[in-house]
């Protein structure tokens, strides 16, 4: 029985030490317009926090009015959201690579954007936001982005809601 | 004690504390006194309501004094001389991943669509100086202009701020920040390209009282031309039209100042209604 006890408390520490080596950063979002009418466009704050002991990456890819090294998901009161469909997919989306690193406890710049580009906020009622970002290479240090691919561990941001109200504006749809 | 709320007058008046919840307000109105060489003259009398004196004798002789507003600073830039073709890696799910692509960069960057080598050229940098060392910089990049082609594809941008406020294209590690841009896109096999873009540079500068709020020290334009053409064989090489990057020189800010010759300005400061955003028809 003491075995027993001993191999789960192992498995425990394991999985919490797996934990904190995943999440070297904590992510925070805001909205310094929590209201909008229809057809505004809607605005993030996105600021990571190094809570590591060493530096960490946070490069913001700045495309099109929003950091697109974040991955956005936004929920209305019916489930997801999707994407905004682009008039011309095949064509990439201009932007330009900024490098970024913090060091252990300090926050990033704010980035994120506009994430209306992103997804249709016409309808009225409330919306819920929340982001994500893949640790990148080792541990995200810097340097190490490019060092590993898709389905990395990722770290989620608090949730903030972004309420719309009526009339409703028909969307602009597609860009 | 700072002072709030007090108008000019002759008569008796009250005031109140201006305090740090003041200071956050976004409708605050502030002023501050931008660099001038010239003597700003500056005079002062105080009056005192005393039962029975003339008028004469309720107020005190007119003092003057001029003041040599100094301070300020200026920006220089390093620009990159031409449009390049770069092989930047694609990102998928935000994660660079697959073969590299050609890019139409102005500058000369490796590593991918979202993660440039900080070993790179950028289009171009920014560096501050000349300010007061109490105080901290920091930018504004607003969007002037920003069109596309792609074979009979039209994509146009919005004119607007450059992602967020403030700039968030910092070279890490630099004390005073200096900012960047290399601005890309990955191109499209099978489609003639050309790009024109142009956007001004902002410098503020906060000090490090309680308070502060950025001020600006001047702008500089900026911009770039050019095409990407593919051979028979798939391959693509680039054309810079003219000279890219500063545009004119470093402008100083000024309270007069309303326009940068392309956005708005509003008593020297740098405003807009939204974010750069590009719509293709």
């Amino acid at each position: 029985m003491k075995f027993l006890f001993g191999l789960i408390m192992l498995g425990v520490a394991g999985i919490a030490y797996s934990q904190t080596s995943q999440q070297p950063f904590t992510i925070t979002i805001s909205t310094a317009k929590p209201e909008v009418i229809s057809g505004d466009s809607v605005y993030l704050d996105v600021v990571m926090t190094n809570i590591s002991d060493h530096d960490v990456d946070c490069t913001i890819y700045a495309s099109n009015a929003l950091d697109r090294n974040y991955r956005y998901e936004v929920f209305d009161e019916q489930g997801p959201v999707p994407k905004i469909r682009r008039k011309y997919p095949e064509i990439g989306e201009t932007g330009s690579s900024f490098p970024c690193m913090i060091k252990p406890g300090e926050n990033s710049r704010p980035s994120g954007g506009m994430i209306s580009i992103l997804y249709d906020f016409h309808r009225p009622g409330k919306y819920t936001i929340q982001v994500s970002r893949p640790v990148w290479g080792d541990d995200q240090r810097p340097g190490t982005a490019m060092t590993v691919h898709n389905n990395q561990p990722e770290v989620k941001s608090n949730t903030i809601t972004i309420t719309v109200s009526g009339p409703e504006v028909p969307p602009d749809l597609p860009r | 004690m700072r002072i709030a709320d007090y108008a000019p007058t002759n008569a008796s008046a009250s005031v109140q504390e201006l305090t740090d919840a003041d200071l956050k307000k976004a409708n605050i109105t502030f002023y501050w006194v931008y660099p001038q060489n010239d003597n700003i003259p500056v005079t002062y009398k105080y009056c005192v309501d005393i039962p029975g004196a003339d008028a004469d004798g309720k107020c005190s002789l007119v003092a003057k004094a001029a003041f040599t507003v100094s301070g300020g600073g200026t920006m220089t830039n390093t620009p990159y001389n031409q449009l390049t073709i770069d092989q930047l890696i694609p990102c998928e799910n935000n994660v660079p991943s697959g073969s590299p692509g050609p890019a139409l960069v102005y500058g000369n960057i490796t590593g991918s669509d979202c993660i440039a080598n900080p070993g790179g050229s950028w289009g171009i940098f920014f560096q501050p100086s000349g300010a007061p060392s109490n105080g901290t910089y920091s930018y504004v990049q607003l969007i002037n202009s920003d069109t596309r082609t792609l074979n009979t594809i039209s994509c146009t941008s919005s004119q607007g701020v450059d992602l967020s406020y403030p700039y968030a294209g910092i070279i890490p590690g630099t004390n005073p920040p200096q900012a960047l841009d290399a601005p890309n896109f990955a191109l499209p096999s099978g489609y003639a390209v050309n790009r024109n873009f142009n956007a001004t540079m902002f410098l503020m500068w906060t000090s490090s009282l309680t308070g502060s709020i950025p001020v600006p020290i001047g702008y500089q334009t900026w911009g770039f031309s050019g095409s990407a053409q593919q051979d028979s064989n798939g391959n693509w090489s680039a054309t810079t039209n003219g000279t890219p990057g500063p545009i004119g020189g470093f402008v100083p800010s000024s309270g007069a100042q309303t326009t940068d010759g392309y956005t708005t300005l509003q008593d020297g400061y740098p405003i807009w209604n939204g974010a750069a955003a590009e719509t293709c028809n």
